[in-house]
Order: structure tokens, then C-alpha cells, then sequence
């Protein structure tokens, strides 16, 4: 549909601009038209009525008869004397000779001064009877609309010499036979027409112009048929003097419609053009853009659908367009080309991280088998209860608990915490774990365990891992604890009957700060109904959501609220509060307890 | 976290602001490594300081391992009560205070 659409917005665009060129061209077309047309026309009518006017003047005597027929024009319509010599007795008379065909001034003087005024009327009745035979003949020859002679004397303003009969050709005016379709004024009639300075007339009369000139006229001429004219008027010039004009006379109406036809053919033939150039344009446009666009489009649709990017890249191979629609093309190729590898990638790397939670899954359950979790932890021993959980921040931890028999008096408790958390602080934790139970399995004193463990640690600890460690060995017949503390939180001891108050022990570095550590032991009684809670930094630093701690008040607080209890529930109602007091924030260290107590 | 670095001509001092956690800890170790091979007196100013995790006092340890190994010093000035609290209980306090 889309394609469509910019194809009938292209095409209404390229009609529009066509249509707006088209008109304006008409107008330019019409202008230089007309133009082109009148002064071809005026250039063939000033030649042509040129020839009529040398006609007219090789008339001889012609110049005379002008100025003569204003008073005597009925004499010489009267006189009709076939056997007229008068011209010849004036040439033999004169001696006028051949200067008779080339110099009417010569010719003019003679008549004047020489001729009785009967021989005037006969000369002039020859002359008139040429002029009228000429004019027929040429109008008729020509086939111009009217032709006439009219005086351009300001005094014998509209006096006519001769308007030249219409028979339809010159064929019929030589037939003989054939009346004239229209009868011509004739000598001495009158027409009314303007010749002040703005009319051709005028400008001729006045001497202004000695040229032919053009006017279109509108209104009655004299007789003739039509009311709008297209004139030309041609001065007939004697010794300075503009005697006459010969006219050619249009109807204006006939001539502009040949010419308004000529110009329909040509406008006709441009749009017809423009019709041709719009087709071509919108057929190149579909085969450049709109096509390409649409096998484009459809290798798109077909690819979101099926996602199959080697059959979107041969679909868009098809696509020749050697344009920007082109390059777009190879752009969306080369897309789901990279999309493809992009998901496969994608894939991989879901896949990759599967495993590796997975991984960690099965790494988190193996950390959490190292620790005791089965409970009671020593069925067959009634004297003590012991109760630990951990809970890490991640997957894995850093913290741990432990306690195992060194013998069977001695029963050795351990809390740790690995600074840093996640998979290193996991590693470094197992290998703490493991050296403190060995070295402790040895039976040696828990300083001397510690000692011995940062040594190990401190042989290849690069990354200055270390890890806090409260230890003691509990001497379970009599309730006393030989201790360390390397580094962690103090504990919390219970006298029985009493209440949990932390007990500031002696502190050591943590194990792994520094070689050569020496840490001191120190001794606390445990009393029969008494407890030890054990715990890392994971507990009273659990944030809420204001980013406030928990607190060691906060704590001691809880714990003495059930003191009454035995280690699991203890730790249980511990574990609640931190929950609530937590509440939506996240866990972001590892959280570990430890209670023991003796019965 | 933000710090910020003052450098004299016999030491260094980097104000810290805030907190030195988990989150946090990479930035200050990659900062203090840079500034440690310029100078043989790196001081840590913590009147700012609200609270180092045991991933901080790690960086504090690497320091202090770094700046010696080089004959200079590392040490903490204007320490808060809660920061030499959890400094003494880790045992650290003996050599970075």
C-alpha cells in the first residue's frame, strides 16, 4: 500500500508541476506566437502591398490624378471615350518621349501646363480606368480582404480613389463574365475614418511615418462587411508630399482565429509532450524507486517473519537499483546478515551463561556440603547443642562457620569471613576452611592453628586476600574455651540464667594481613545453661532500605528477647528480624551465625 | 564514593567521601596504584570516610604493601571512631594507624 502511495504522491507532484509549467508556457507560447505570427504576416502584407503601391505609381500620371479627381471626380466617372487620344497628343505635343514611364514630375508639369480641361478629363478617365484594372486585378490576385486608395490629404480627409471589386480570384475577374461577389466604392466616394496622430492614417497623413503601418480598427468602415479590421496603410509619397495611402483591410475576426488556431495546434502538441515526459518520468520512477523499494520492503517483511537472512539476502541481491535505494539494500543485507550473528552470538552466550549458572549452582551446593548442615550435629553428644547457618550474598560465599571434635573432650568452633565476596572470596574460604581444620586435627593449640595458616596463606597471597577468624577449642567436660580472635567481630557470651553481652576480647590481625603473625589465646568459661553466639559483619552491618545498619544493639537486643531458647531457634528469630528490618534492600554481604550452648 | 587528589611536592593526599565497599573498592585500588608510583608518602585523608568493608580494608592492605615495598609510607589521618572500630577489630589498626 505504502508503495502506492508514493507513487500518487510523486505522480499529483510531477501533474502539478507539469500543468503550472504548461500554463505558464501557453501564456509564453501564446505571446510569442501572436508575435511570431503578426510580423510574419506583417512582413509578407508590407512586401506584398509594396509591389501593389510600385504598380499603382507606374500608373503615369498617377500623381496628377490625385490631386485633379478631389474636384472633377463626376466628370471623370461621366467620360467614357474609348477613342481617347488625348495621352497621345500630349507626348507628341510635349516631346515627352519614354521620360513619359520613369519621371512624373516631368509628366505631372506637362499635363498641368499643356492640357485644355476636356483633354484633363480624358487623360484623367484613362488613368482612373488603369487604377481600377490594376487594383481588381492585384486584390484579386492576392486575395487579400479589401483593398483601397484613399486620399491622405488632411483637406480631402476619407475621399476615395478606388476600393478593388471581389470576384473571388483573379480567375473570375479574367473570366469577364462573372459578376463580382462585392462591389468596390469608387471615385469620389467618402469613408469615415479616424486619421488624428494616434491612428496609422494619422501618422501618415502627417508625415510622421513613410512606411507601411498596422492598426487593428473596431467599428463600421464605410460598406465594408465586418466590424473589426486589421488595416494596413501604405503612404503614397509625391515630391515631399503624402498624396495617397493604399489599404489592405482583414477581417481582424478571421485572422485571429487562424491564428489562435495555430496556436491550439502547438499547444495541443507541447501537453501532448508533457503527457509523454510525465509517463516516461513515473515508468523510470517505479523502475528506479518504487519497485526496488517494494521488493526491499517485501525482503524485510519476509525476513521479521521467517528470520531466515540467507533467502532476505538473495531476495535483496535482486534489487539492481544503482541508487541510494541501492545502497539501503545492501545496508539491510548486510543487517541481517549481522543480526543473524549477532543472535547466534546471543545464543552463545545464553548458553555460556547456563553453564556457568549451573556451575555455580553445583559450586554453591559444594560449598555448602563443607559446611556441617546435619542437625543435631552430634547425636550421641547430650552436654552441648551447637546450631550454625550461612547465608551467602551471591551465589557462593566468603563467610564460613565450622565445628568439629578435635577429641573426644575437645570440640573446635570456627567463624570466618574472606574479605571480598563471590567466587575468589569462595576459593580462599575452602582453603581456609580446610588448613584450620588440619592444622587443628593435629591438636595443636588454636594460636599455633592460625599462625600456621597465615603462613601458608601469606606464601602466595598476591592479591592480599585475608581472612578474619574467630577460633577456639572448647573443653567440652568443663565449659572452657581456649580462643583467638584474628581479626573479627567480638563475640556474644551468655552466663546462664544472665543476659548475651559482648565480650571485648583480645584481637589479633587477620589471617593473611602479614607473614609472621603471632596472635594471642585467651580463655572463657562457658557455663552449663550458657550460650556463645558466634556471628560475621554480614549481620550487624545488614542494611535497610534508608541504608541504616542493623546494629550490635539492635542484636544483643534480640537475642536476650529469647534467651530462654535453644541455638536453632535462637538463630531462627535472629534471622527473622534481620529479615524484617532489611526488608525490599538487598543482601550485600554474606550473613553467618554461630551458637552454641551447654546443657 | 568520591575522592579527591591534593598533590605536594613530598606527598600526596586523597581526600575519601563516602563509603569503601564492594562496589567501590576497584576504583580506589586502580586510583591509589596511579598515584602510589608518583610519590613515596601516600596519605588518606578519612575525615569523610563513612565505612570500609572488608573489601576496602583489602585495598587499604595493598596499599600499605605497595607504598613499603617501595620505602615510602601509607597511612590514614583524621580516622572516625566507626572506621578505627572496624579497623582495630580486624586487627589492621597496628599498621594503617
Amino acid at each position: 500500500m505504502k508503495k502506492r502511495k508514493l507513487m500518487i504522491q510523486v505522480s499529483a507532484l510531477l501533474v502539478a508541476f507539469f500543468l503550472a509549467g504548461g500554463v505558464l508556457a501557453a501564456l509564453l507560447v501564446y505571446k510569442s506566437a501572436t508575435r511570431t505570427y503578426l510580423s510574419a504576416k506583417n512582413d509578407m502584407i508590407t512586401r506584398d502591398i509594396e509591389a501593389v503601391r510600385k504598380t499603382t505609381i507606374s500608373n503615369s500620371g498617377i500623381n496628377w490624378f490625385f490631386d485633379f479627381a478631389y474636384d472633377h471626380y463626376d466628370e471623370i466617372k461621366a467620360s467614357v471615350d474609348l477613342e481617347n487620344n488625348a495621352w497621345s497628343d500630349l507626348i507628341e505635343r510635349e516631346n515627352l518621349g519614354d521620360s513619359i514611364y520613369y519621371d512624373p514630375e516631368v509628366v505631372y508639369n506637362a499635363i498641368e501646363k499643356s492640357s485644355s480641361y476636356e483633354e484633363k478629363v480624358k487623360i484623367a478617365s484613362s488613368i482612373y480606368s488603369t487604377l481600377k484594372y490594376q487594383m481588381d486585378y492585384d486584390s484579386n490576385s492576392y486575395g487579400y480582404g479589401n483593398m483601397f486608395l484613399i486620399s491622405a490629404d488632411s483637406e480631402h480627409s476619407g475621399f476615395v480613389y478606388y476600393q478593388a471589386d471581389d470576384y473571388g480570384g483573379v480567375d473570375g475577374l479574367t473570366d469577364g463574365e462573372s459578376e463580382p461577389f462585392y462591389v468596390g466604392m469608387k471615385l469620389g466616394d467618402r469613408l469615415d475614418l479616424d486619421s488624428d496622430e494616434s491612428t496609422a492614417l494619422g501618422k501618415i497623413s502627417l508625415g510622421k511615418s513613410d512606411q507601411t503601418e498596422f492598426e487593428i480598427y473596431t467599428g463600421q468602415i464605410g460598406d465594408l462587411k465586418y466590424q473589426s479590421h486589421y488595416m494596413a496603410f501604405c503612404p503614397i509619397v509625391f515630391k515631399g508630399r503624402t498624396q495617397a495611402a493604399l489599404v489592405i483591410d482583414y477581417n481582424w475576426n478571421e485572422f485571429r482565429e487562424s491564428l489562435i488556431n495555430s496556436i491550439l495546434i502547438m499547444l495541443v502538441l507541447m501537453f501532448a509532450g508533457i503527457i509523454v515526459i510525465c509517463g516516461i518520468i513515473i515508468l523510470q520512477l517505479r523502475r528506479i524507486a518504487v519497485k526496488p523499494l517494494a521488493q526491499l520492503q517485501g525482503a524485510v517483511k519476509e525476513y521479521s517473519r521467517s528470520k531466515d537472512s540467507a533467502r532476505a539476502v538473495d531476495i535483496i541481491g535482486r534489487i539492481k537499483a544503482k541508487n541510494e535505494i541501492g545502497v539501503l539494500a545492501d545496508d539491510v543485507s548486510a543487517l541481517a546478515v549481522e543480526i543473524d550473528s549477532y543472535m547466534k552470538e546471543n545464543m552463545k552466550l545464553v548458553g555460556e551463561r547456563e553453564r556457568v549458572a549451573a556451575e555455580m549452582e553445583l559450586a554453591a551446593k559444594l560449598q555448602a556440603d563443607m559446611l556441617p548442615s546435619v542437625y543435631p550435629a552430634f547425636p550421641d553428644r547430650q552436654e552441648f547443642d551447637v546450631y550454625a547457618t550461612m547465608t551467602p550474598a551471591k551465589e557462593v560465599g566468603g563467610d564460613f562457620y565450622d565445628f568439629f571434635l578435635v577429641d573426644n573432650d575437645h570440640l573446635a568452633l570456627a567463624i570466618a569471613d574472606v574479605s571480598g565476596k563471590g567466587i575468589p572470596a569462595a576459593l580462599f574460604m575452602m582453603m581456609s576452611k580446610i588448613l584450620i581444620q588440619n592444622f587443628a586435627m593435629m591438636g595443636l593449640p588454636p594460636a599455633t592453628v592460625l599462625e600456621k595458616t597465615n603462613e601458608i596463606i601469606c606464601r602466595n597471597n598476591e592479591e592480599e586476600m585475608f581472612v578474619t577468624v574467630w577460633f577456639g577449642i572448647m573443653e567440652i567436660s568443663t565449659g572452657r574455651i581456649t580462643a583467638v580472635n584474628a581479626g573479627h567481630e567480638f563475640p556474644i557470651i551468655r552466663t546462664a540464667g544472665g543476659d548475651y553481652e559482648i565480650l571485648k576480647d583480645k584481637h589479633g590481625m587477620a589471617v593473611g594481613g602479614m607473614p609472621g603473625l603471632r596472635y594471642k589465646e585467651y580463655e572463657i568459661q562457658l557455663e552449663k545453661g550458657g550460650a556463645l553466639f558466634l556471628y560475621t559483619d554480614g549481620l550487624p552491618e545488614a542494611q535497610n532500605t534508608d541504608e541504616e545498619m542493623f546494629g550490635m544493639n539492635r542484636l544483643v537486643e534480640v537475642l536476650n528477647k529469647h534467651k530462654d531458647k535453644m541455638p536453632v531457634d535462637v538463630l531462627a528469630e535472629v534471622r527473622n528480624e534481620v529479615n524484617s528490618y532489611v526488608g525490599e534492600a538487598e543482601q550485600f554481604d554474606d550473613l553467618t551465625m554461630l551458637e552454641i550452648t551447654l546443657i | 564514593m568520591k575522592t579527591t587528589v591534593q598533590k605536594k611536592s613530598s606527598s600526596i593526599i586523597v581526600a575519601v567521601e563516602g563509603r569503601i565497599d564492594t562496589t567501590t573498592a576497584r576504583q580506589l585500588q586502580q586510583q591509589i596504584n596511579t598515584l602510589a608510583a608518583e610519590t613515596s608518602h601516600l596519605i588518606l585523608d578519612c575525615t569523610e570516610l563513612e565505612y570500609v568493608s572488608s573489601a576496602g580494608i583489602r585495598v587499604l592492605l595493598a596499599a600499605h604493601k605497595t607504598m613499603s615495598q617501595k620505602n615510602g609510607t601509607f597511612s590514614l589521618t583524621k580516622v572516625s571512631s566507626e572506621v578505627k572500630d572496624i579497623l582495630e577489630i580486624t586487627g589492621f589498626s597496628e599498621i594503617l594507624l
